[in-house]
């Protein structure tokens, strides 16, 4: 069996920890909790008869005046980075902390950007042409929603073949 | 679900009152100084308005304006808070340890309950079993606290013990290995190692930011967690109760050997956990533990147990021991009873010294080796008188005194019988056959030894014929016998091969069964076809069974398949048997006495069964049918398929069954001859002619005794059509008086048509030459009038009574015949 450590970040209130819930215990809950330190989660996965390990470390959301401490990143082999897609800035820290992440571990590990909360439609204010020059260059991109599990499931999956063919 | 809310409780301080009231001194304290000397400062400058309080509020007010500008001020207190809470760490760990263990307390603690309670299963029960003062103690104080009695002996007697290690990844996390103290397997293991290396850098980051120096120690409630680190794992023993210093160093120690000899694969470490399976049996010495039983608290008030317990014991034991004595005795005398070459007579105990007499086999066991080791010899006094006994084992020792048999003779002794059976020296040969029913006990002797002396020739023979296991032989002095059976070839070589050998110096096979002579297969044939008279079985030299004569089938049959299964026999030749049963041989014979004409075929089916078919005269049949029974072996005789062409009664039935004549018709043969006569209709008539020819036996179809009927019928048709009765005009009055003349003609010639044929109906038409509706009246009156007086006749529901209305001058009334059967059929 491999093992994996799996870093989720992003800003805060974006739903790192209600993806992780749905991920690794399908629910999912309106209430807001907002992440004072971190959790570790465990999930099994088979991936093409590799059983992998990932130990999911669901991280407090990077805020102004509380950055995502870089030792929290440390030997990470894959990463969900979170915005939420109701806030487009969101968008722009989960660059700063793709920076951050790199910066730490000197090398690139695979990652995948989930641009969530996609169910609530009447608050979206990302338009599809925006969308669509976010996914550019193959860049591992889904929009996602922790409260109907759209795209939770496949994007947890694709990192772990991406961690295992690394 | 508490996650980890260490920084906001500690940095928020408003979680916890206390300790927000100490953290807000700390960060206000040094500052206390200062607003003293601002506060002066004021003063100085005159500006009473601002007092300490003022500033005390405006404080907090001007440290958020500040933070909100830059961040010197929060470089500034940064040091000052840290060392506020490593102090207040220092002073008291509650606070912190109370944050850290939400999260790893229950899991570490879930697993480590399940350790303790299996390992104290087996001693749990043993202190609940004893009556120890110290075990109902223990039992009270389970009862008062809500711990189980369990955990109660384990906190009593544990000094430490370490339950759990895990190697981690140090930078990651991962867990690389995890050990139980009783070997079992923590599920959540995983996690805890994630938690605690998050958990550390939490607590690292915190309080000594950028040093690498580690804590290596965490203590939850009853459990400490010792950490040691190297630059590429964490090592960290999960222990119970007082940890000895040197756990440390020994911590330290297997640290190194571990970074030593996984160095690379630390180093590479990708998450593949199965590189490191060996670390498990290194570690294992790391788990140590100690129990002892804490000695306190001896002091018991029990001054009347000091007196009583000596007494009741020093009784007891006495009572004890005599008691004891006694059952040892007992149970020694039942032993000796038991041993064989002992035979007890008296025993008895005369005070403190028992005594005893009997028999003793001097090859029986020394009966003071029996003795139970706590009986002293010093009180027991044996008399012993020699006897032979005649128990088979003592026998069998003594024939083994006696003959001392060589090692490859083997003996051995039942029911009076000595078997001998082995090799040996042809002189202790001779010895045992001379001694051995002189020993006492041994009543009749079986001794088939093998002379060890000729042993080297009997070994050279088997080797240069090497004998099939059919084939024994026995070497009595220097003649061979050779006995059982063979083939030919063998033996042949065999009598070479024993010509040639020199010390031998004669040799039998008279009684060897060649298995491929001629003469012991024919034997075998005999004996396996078991061949009825009148058959003759030889074998050739080619090694081929004849069989001759004559027999049924059945044997052989039976005989082929017996012969299949004799050894050696080459092959079975029974072509020139006569089989009486065969078909074709039944056929002959049946031809011979049926004696059939050419137009009969006669067959033999396989079942024996006789067929005959073809024409043959009637006596011919009969006379076949008698002969068919004498045949032998011919089981049934069938001649259905025979027929005598001139037969009259089968003729008849043929010409009935294929002409099917109508009722009318009367058939009959004679001489080749089918009469047929009576009333027939033109189709029947034309078939019979055409089908008759073709019955067998018919030469000549004669049917000029046939009445065409139908030409009959048709010339009365004829007449009836040409009769018509006239009306006075306009009326339904006849004409005159001959048209009722007519209608008795009418009737006469209709009643000779319906004899023809029962379907004949005779259509009565009522006609009137009017026009208007009154004509279709008068023709039906007309039609009526003529019906009834028919009916008068005797013409009942034959006629049929219709009215038309034509322009047609004379008539009134026109008669047809018709055929209701034809109609039908139309
Ligand atoms: N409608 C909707 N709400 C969501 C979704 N994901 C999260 N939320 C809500 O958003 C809020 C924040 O979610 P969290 O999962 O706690 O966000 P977080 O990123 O862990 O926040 P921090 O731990 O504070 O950084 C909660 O009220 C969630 O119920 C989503 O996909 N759809
Ligand atoms: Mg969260």
């Amino acid at each position: 069996m491999i093992q994996k450590k799996v870093c989720m970040l992003g800003g805060f209130g974006v739903g790192k920890t209600s993806l992780v819930e749905r991920f690794v215990y399908s629910r999912f809950t309106d209430e807001y909790i907002s992440t004072m330190g971190l959790k570790i989660y465990r999930k099994r996965l088979s991936n093409n008869g590799t059983d992998v390990n990932m130990m999911v470390w669901d991280i407090y959301g990077e805020e102004d005046k509380r950055k995502v401490a870089t030792s929290y990143m440390k030997g990470a082999s894959g990463a969900i980075l979170v915005a939420d897609g109701t806030r487009p800035e969101t968008l722009d820290t989960t660059t700063v902390l793709l920076g951050r992440l790199q910066d730490t571990l000197k090398v690139e590990i695979p990652w995948v950007l989930l641009i969530n909360k996609h169910d609530l439609t009447d608050q979206w204010a990302l338009s599809e042409a925006q969308l669509k020059a976010l996914s550019v260059a193959g860049r591992p991109m889904y929009t996602s929603s922790a409260k109907t599990g759209k795209n939770v499931e496949t994007a947890f999956e694709q990192l772990a073949q991406m961690m295992v063919r690394v | 679900m508490p996650d980890l809310p260490l920084s906001e409780k500690t940095i928020q301080p408003e979680n916890d009152q206390a300790a927000m009231q100490a953290l807000r001194d700390l960060i206000v304290g040094p500052e206390q100084e200062k607003i003293e000397v601002l506060e002066t400062h004021l003063n100085e400058i005159s500006h009473p308005v601002a007092t300490v309080e003022d500033i005390a509020r405006a404080l907090p007010e001007s440290i958020r304006l500040r933070i909100s500008e830059d961040q010197s001020l929060q470089h500034a207190l940064q040091p000052v808070t840290e060392q506020a809470i490593q102090e207040s760490v220092r002073n008291n760990p509650k606070p912190l340890s109370d944050a850290l263990f939400p999260i790893m307390g229950p899991a570490i603690r879930k697993s480590i309950n399940h350790t303790i309670n299996t390992m104290l299963q087996s001693m749990n029960q043993a202190v609940e079993n004893s009556f120890s003062i110290q075990g109902i103690r223990w039992r009270i104080q389970a009862m008062r606290s809500d711990k189980t009695f369990a955990e109660i002996v384990l906190l009593n007697t544990l000094v430490y013990r370490v339950e759990q290690i895990f190697v981690i990844h140090r930078e990651s996390g991962l867990l690389i290995q995890h050990i139980a103290n009783d070997g079992s397997i923590e599920e959540d293991a995983d996690l805890i190692s994630s938690m605690l290396t998050a958990v550390t850098d939490f607590v690292r980051d915190s309080f000594a930011p950028g040093s690498n120096e580690a804590i290596n120690n965490l203590r939850m409630g009853e459990m400490e967690l010792l950490i040691g680190q190297s630059p590429h794992i964490t090592l960290a023993l999960v222990c119970r109760g007082s940890i000895p210093h040197d756990l440390y160093s020994m911590m330290d120690e297997h640290l190194e050997l571990l970074q030593r000899e996984y160095a690379r694969a630390f180093a590479n470490f990708d998450g593949d956990t199965s590189l490191f399976v060996g670390i498990k049996d290194m570690l294992r010495p790391l788990m140590v533990s100690d129990y002892r039983e804490r000695e306190e608290r001896k002091k018991f008030p029990i001054h009347a147990f000091i007196v009583i317990i000596p007494v009741m014991l020093a009784l007891l034991a006495w009572f004890g021991w005599a008691w004891y004595q006694q059952r040892q005795w007992h149970d020694f005398i039942q032993t000796l009873r038991n041993t064989a070459g002992i035979v007890v007579l008296h025993e008895k105990k005369n005070g403190n010294h028992f005594v005893l007499y009997g028999m003793l086999d001097p090859q029986a066991k020394e009966p003071v080796t029996l003795l139970p080791p706590n009986l002293s010899l010093k009180n027991i006094a044996m008399h012993w008188r020699p006897y032979y006994s005649f128990e088979e084992a003592l026998v069998f020792k003594r024939i083994v005194q006696r003959l001392k048999p060589p090692p490859e003779a083997v003996l051995s002794f039942t029911h009076g019988m000595l078997t001998a059976r082995g090799a040996a020296p042809a002189a202790w040969i001779s010895h045992i056959k001379l001694r051995a029913p002189l020993i006492l006990g041994v009543l009749t002797t079986d001794i088939q030894l093998r002379d060890m002396d000729l042993e080297p020739l009997a070994d050279k023979i088997a080797r240069l014929l090497m004998p099939p296991d059919t084939i024994v032989l026995t070497l009595k002095g220097l003649a061979l016998t050779m006995q059982g059976e063979t083939t030919q070839g063998w033996l042949k070589q065999a009598k070479n091969t024993l010509e040639n050998i020199g010390e031998l110096q004669s040799h039998d096979e008279t009684t060897v069964l060649v298995l491929d002579s001629p003469a012991y297969l024919l034997q075998q044939a005999m004996a396996r076809l078991q061949p009825p008279t009148g058959i003759t079985l030889s074998v050739d030299k080619k090694r081929v069974l004849h069989a001759h004569g004559k027999t049924l089938t059945a044997w052989a049959k039976l005989s082929r398949k017996h012969a299949v299964a004799i050894p050696y026999l080459a092959s079975y030749h029974d072509t020139d048997l006569l089989l009486l049963d065969a078909p074709a041989y039944l056929k002959k014979q049946a031809v011979a006495r049926l004696k059939p004409p050419k137009s009969v075929a006669l067959s033999v089916s396989s079942d024996h069964v006789l067929h005959a078919r073809g024409e043959a005269t009637a006596a011919w049949i009969k006379k076949a049918r008698i002969q068919a029974k004498k045949i032998r072996y011919i089981t049934q005789y069938r001649d259905g398929a025979v027929i005598d062409p001139f037969d009259r009664a089968r003729v008849l039935r043929a010409a009935r069954k294929k002409l099917k004549p109508p009722k009318g018709i009367t058939l009959d043969y004679r001489q080749g001859r089918l009469y047929a006569g009576g009333k027939a209709t033109t189709d029947w008539i034309a078939r019979a002619q055409t089908l008759a020819p073709k019955i067998r036996g018919v030469m000549v179809y004669d049917d000029r005794q046939v009445i065409n009927v139908m030409k009959e019928w048709y010339a009365l048709r004829a007449s009836i059509q040409g009769i018509h009765l006239s009306f006075q005009a306009g009326t339904a009055t006849f004409a005159g008086e001959s048209e009722q003349k007519k209608i008795k003609n009418i009737a006469e010639l209709f009643i000779k048509a319906h004899k023809l044929s029962k379907y004949s109906r005779l259509k009565v038409t009522g006609i009137s030459s009017l026009y208007g509706d009154s004509a279709n009246k008068i023709a039906s009156q007309r039609a009526v009038l003529t019906g009834k007086i028919l009916l008068n006749q005797g013409i009942r529901a034959m006629q049929q009574i219709t009215a038309i209305k034509v322009a047609r001058s004379g008539w009134g009334v026109e008669f047809d015949l018709v055929d209701r059967q034809k109609r039908e059929k139309q």
